[in-house]
């Protein structure tokens, strides 16, 4: 008998046509080609092994804040919010530092469970059925991006269990009329609303073009965005749309130097953004202003200077302050991140201050008070004062920044702008 | 010994289905659902990528046409076998045209336009956004679990029974004898091309069936969940952990799969995707060697071939 | 516009010179051992994630790296693929294993790539002033891409024609069972073609790093986008890696134009089970 059977190395057509399979003793398992016998024994072990893991592990509650989270540290969005699970437990650590999260006076332990969503829907959902079934938390943070939300946000709806969302402003997301989820920031449409704001008060832009990368959020914020340009009083010469994995933007920049607009609004995520403006400024394009929604920490160490005087939104810089942040930027040290990195870092810490302030009001640690005070609550955080509407949807917005001398100053509005907004980012709209 | 296997096929669908409702917690039920949905598609993807011997890297398209095409019955308050027939359809009739095409190929060649078909249907899905939704995708009721959980399950012992029927019948002795030897077959007067398109087919409209459900239970289906790489290749690792060509290998492949994803996600968060290339590159490294047999049931294979003669190498 | 603007088709054809050096990286273990090595992606991508590094940490000049690099990544997979890899060569099995095994790999290196460089990345090189011709302008690295891409072509063609491994190599892509039987050490063989073909994509890494942002999670549809252009171009054949890579880098450009920029990666899908129809009836 050789290791390929009965018929050797190279009858196996032979013997699928001529014979019957070969005889098998107890319970045939195979691997890589190769039909062999396997313990009968073995599987009802494997079955009891599920079932002693699928009576799942009942943790007593005890009297902790139990609060569980998932975070993209695989896939596509590892590259935004990839190093956020150490920020979660670093809020967590301190906390417990001294004695756990206030609440009423008196202090309760925190703990956080986490968990890899892999960038995955399927996963997302999973991971979070988990937590509210097998964990047990009284409260969740949402994942990163608004398709993930949507799914995670299932499983919170079913068990009842209090959902605050961080970064996911698909409207769509709160049209389904879900009471356990309420989310830090605002809709995608009105993500730059500031803006336009900003703009329409100067009055020097006449007419604008865009250039949208093909995914959720990108296209979320580019149809307000359109939206808000048309009543600003400025002219929408093109709306171009391209995939997230371009990597030639040739084409669009042709047609942009055609029109020259005052402003190129670019609504993508970080790796598209720089992409294009790399190839912008190879081929000298030259508009009064580039507008990148997403043009953080990796678009200015890519673009080096030639980044200079773009403008996007940013949820926080340093030079804003605001309650917390001394803290925000301690705890960014103690997980290691640079919030020029990751600008969704504020957002996170928004929510954190969120939870604490909700505990504060020392409600009962059952998932149907704490909900009923989070929707409820009003909270000044990092980036503004946080309060959710009816649906969900929450109050936080971005400000218009600028890249100026290296640094993001935010630009608007009057009363939090930290540098005047330069326009045209310089003499003649010369991107170097 | 196929009437046996059966039986303790349904038993085992039975203890599933016990297991997954009334014994686990939601959350375990889910992933049972999750390893009966990879089990299913690991199943279908056998018979053309197993026994067939060819490298189909096309089989995501079908899964994936199955769910928008569910996914758009249900947003049209359709019930929901009706979605599923229509998913089912869909697919067989999609599979059926590109059949006559892709049949011509072989080996890398079968690989690549097969895999040229998933690419394609996740660019239509993404680009047709009057149909599918775009990016954003497509978003549905969700139905009560035991709609999409029964279905499944119902779907996983219907196609182990079709898998084991026609595996030990004429027809899958053919289909093993054009996959493993064409040239010999073809010799013997099986007609190569028309059997592969038939597993082609027979795949396809089952793994349609499997994306039929999938929105039933997600309430939402976009061109990453449906066409993405994770969609793409599981049921081809699924396959060739368990042994492409086998009668449990799929079932078998699809449930370390799963399972090994599952307790490395819940367990090492941090280094999940590290340890998951790990534990891929050690299954074909001892897949490789002569010596090591299977993964899970070495000793099971050394005692049994201590009693059988014939098992001994 | 013009049925191929200029400015549209010098980019096309820099972005296609990734493609051909990619390409007849994967021509070179796909055509001698016939193995799908999906690592190949995943070559670029952590050569173009290293580049940025290197640049940014140490003074050496580029010139340097690039060499480097692309000998690092030969060394590198000839340490990563040991011969019992190939030992069972003309194994159904082993072929299978192999897929499992590199696609593992694949993962656990992305795992790793991740923990590195946590960021998308495209090396400060780029930043410089472009090249300029009348009215159309290139990024010098985007022009340095096309000629290391035709110099690279032509250097692969002249190992596979002038020396004793590259021409077993042919013999073995024609299909040649009886290498072995003329005292042809096949496992070493694949073992030289793989390092070889894997330091090949490290360069096209290098120029990958050079002209595009990177990250880690897409060494996947880099080793798929490589395959497509590998089998268009055919067998064993760095030139026709180089046209067709070219071609396609063109051709995207040229889809991008006409349709639109969300049909353009509709174009290697769509052509290549076209051209491989085709050939499979003699017509190519």
């Amino acid at each position: 008998m050789t290791a390929h059977g009965e018929w050797g190395r190279y009858g196996s057509a032979m013997s699928g046509l001529y014979g019957p399979p070969r005889r098998k003793v107890g319970w045939p398992v195979a691997f890589c080609g190769e039909e062999v016998s396997m313990d009968k024994r073995a599987w009802p072990a494997l079955w009891a092994a599920i079932m002693i893991l699928g009576l799942g592990i009942r943790i007593s509650q005890g009297t902790e804040l139990r609060i569980g989270a998932s975070v993209s540290q695989t896939g596509p969005f590892a590259t935004e919010v990839g190093p956020f699970g150490a920020l979660l437990k670093a809020w967590a650590d301190e906390l417990n530092a001294v004695g756990g999260i206030l609440t009423g006076g008196k202090r309760i332990p925190v703990r956080m469970f986490l968990y890899d969503d892999r960038s995955d829907e399927a996963t997302a959902r999973r991971m979070y059925e988990r937590m509210a079934t097998v964990d047990q938390v009284h409260l969740m943070l949402g994942p990163y991006s608004s398709p993930l939300t949507f799914a995670a946000s299932t499983a919170a709806e079913l068990h009842k269990v209090p959902f605050l969302a961080i970064c996911a402003n698909s409207p769509k997301i709160y049209e389904r009329g879900y009471r356990w989820i309420a989310c830090v920031i605002d809709e995608a449409p009105r993500y730059t609303y500031r803006y336009w704001e900003m703009i329409r008060h100067e009055g020097l832009a006449r007419s604008v073009s865009f250039v949208v990368e093909d995914t959720l959020h990108p296209k979320g914020v580019y149809e307000g965005a359109r939206a808000l340009a048309q009543e600003a009083g400025l002219r929408v010469l093109s709306s171009q749309i391209a995939p997230r994995d371009t990597r030639d933007f040739t084409t669009l920049l042709v047609r942009l130097k055609e029109e020259d607009p005052d402003i190129l609004f670019v609504s993508a995520n970080i790796p598209f953004a720089i992409q294009f403006m790399a190839q912008a400024r190879d081929q000298r394009l030259r508009p009064r202003e580039f507008h990148v929604t997403h043009h953080g920490g990796p678009f200015l160490k890519a673009l080096g200077t030639a980044a200079e005087g773009v403008t996007g939104q940013s949820y926080w810089t340093r030079a804003m302050r605001g309650p917390g942040a001394d803290r925000f930027l301690k705890l960014l040290e103690a997980a290691r991140i640079s919030p020029d990195d990751y600008p969704w870092a504020p957002a996170y810490m928004m929510a954190l201050q969120v939870v604490e302030a909700v505990l504060a009001g020392a409600p009962p640690l059952d998932r149907a008070s704490l909900m009923e005070h989070l929707k409820a609550s009003r909270t000044e955080t990092l980036g503004g004062e946080v309060w959710f509407r009816e649906n969900g949807v929450g109050s936080i917005n971005t400000y218009p920044s600028q890249i100026q001398g290296g640094s993001y100053q935010i630009v608007w509005p009057p009363e939090l702008a930290t540098a005047p907004h330069i326009y045209p980012a310089t003499k003649d709209g010369n991107r170097k | 010994m196929m009437g046996w296997s059966l039986s303790v096929g349904l038993v085992s669908g039975g203890v599933l289905l016990a297991l997954g409702l009334f014994l686990t917690g939601p959350y375990w039920s889910l992933v049972l659902w999750a390893l009966c949905q990879q089990a299913v598609l690991a199943f279908s993807y056998n018979f053309l990528g197993g026994m067939g011997r060819e490298f189909h890297l096309g089989h995501c398209a079908f899964f994936g046409l199955g769910a928008y095409v569910s996914a758009v019955c249900l947003d049209a308050a359709l019930p929901w076998w009706i979605a599923m027939v229509g998913a089912g359809s869909c697919g067989a009739l999609t599979a059926r045209g590109l059949a006559a095409f892709l049949v011509g190929f072989r080996g890398p060649d079968f690989a690549l336009s097969s895999l040229c078909v998933a690419i394609l249907a996740g660019i239509l899905a993404r680009n047709l956004g009057s149909v599918t939704g775009g990016v954003s995708g497509l978003s549905t009721v969700v139905l009560d679990r035991g709609v999409p959980y029964l279905s499944t399950l119902a779907l996983l012992l219907g196609t182990v029974w079709i898998h084991h029927t026609l595996m030990a019948s004429r027809w899958g002795r053919a289909l093993r004898a054009v996959g493993s030897d064409p040239l010999a077959a073809s010799q013997l007067g099986i007609p190569g091309d028309s059997i592969r398109a038939e597993a082609l087919v027979l795949g396809s409209a089952l793994a349609s069936l499997a994306g039929g459900i999938y929105p039933m239970h997600s309430g939402y289906v976009s061109p990453e969940s449906a066409f993405g790489l994770d969609v793409l290749l599981a049921p081809v690792v699924a396959v060739l952990l368990g042994g492409p060509g086998t009668r449990w290998g799929p079932l078998w492949g699809s449930s370390l799969l799963v399972l090994v994803q599952e307790f490395l996600l819940t367990k090492f968060q941090e280094s999940n995707l590290l340890l998951f290339g790990l534990f891929l590159v050690v299954s074909g490294l001892r897949a490789h060697t002569e010596v090591a047999r299977h993964w899970a049931g070495l000793w099971a294979y050394l005692r049994a071939a201590k009693r059988s003669p014939c098992l001994r190498p | 516009m013009t049925l191929l603007h200029p400015q549209i088709a010098l980019q096309g054809l820099a972005t296609g010179a990734i493609y051909a050096v990619a390409a007849m990286g994967m021509q070179f273990i796909l055509g001698s051992t016939g193995r799908v090595h999906l690592g190949v992606g995943q070559a670029l991508v952590m050569t173009a994630l290293f580049l940025g590094w290197t640049l940014e940490r140490t003074g050496i000049p580029l010139g340097w790296v690039m060499l480097g690099l692309s000998v690092s990544g030969a060394l590198a997979a000839r340490i990563m693929h040991p011969p019992a890899l190939w030992r069972h060569v003309l194994r159904e099995q082993g072929d299978r294993a192999f897929l499992l095994i590199t696609i593992g790999a694949g993962m656990a290196m992305e795992a790793l790539a991740q923990w590195l460089w946590p960021l998308p990345g495209m090396a400060s090189v780029a930043a410089g002033a472009p090249l300029s011709l009348s009215a159309v302008f290139i990024a010098w690295p985007k022009g340095l891409a096309i000629v290391v891409s035709a110099s690279a072509a032509l250097s692969l063609y002249a190992l596979l024609h002038r020396t004793r491994r590259g021409k077993a190599l042919r013999a073995w892509d024609m299909g040649s069972a009886q290498l072995e039987t003329v005292g042809v050490d096949t496992h070493r063989l694949a073992r030289w073609a793989t390092s070889v073909g894997l330091g090949v994509a490290a360069m096209g890494g290098v120029l990958l790093g050079m002209t595009q942002v990177v990250s880690a999670q897409e060494w996947i549809a880099w080793s798929l986008k490589s395959l497509c252009v590998a089998l268009i171009g055919g067998g064993l054949n760095p030139l026709s890696a180089l046209a067709m890579g070219w071609a396609m880098g063109v051709g995207e450009a040229w889809v991008s134009q006409y349709l639109g920029p969300q049909w353009h990666p509709a174009l290697a899908p769509v052509l290549l089970p076209l051209v491989l129809r085709l050939r499979s009836r003699g017509a190519i």
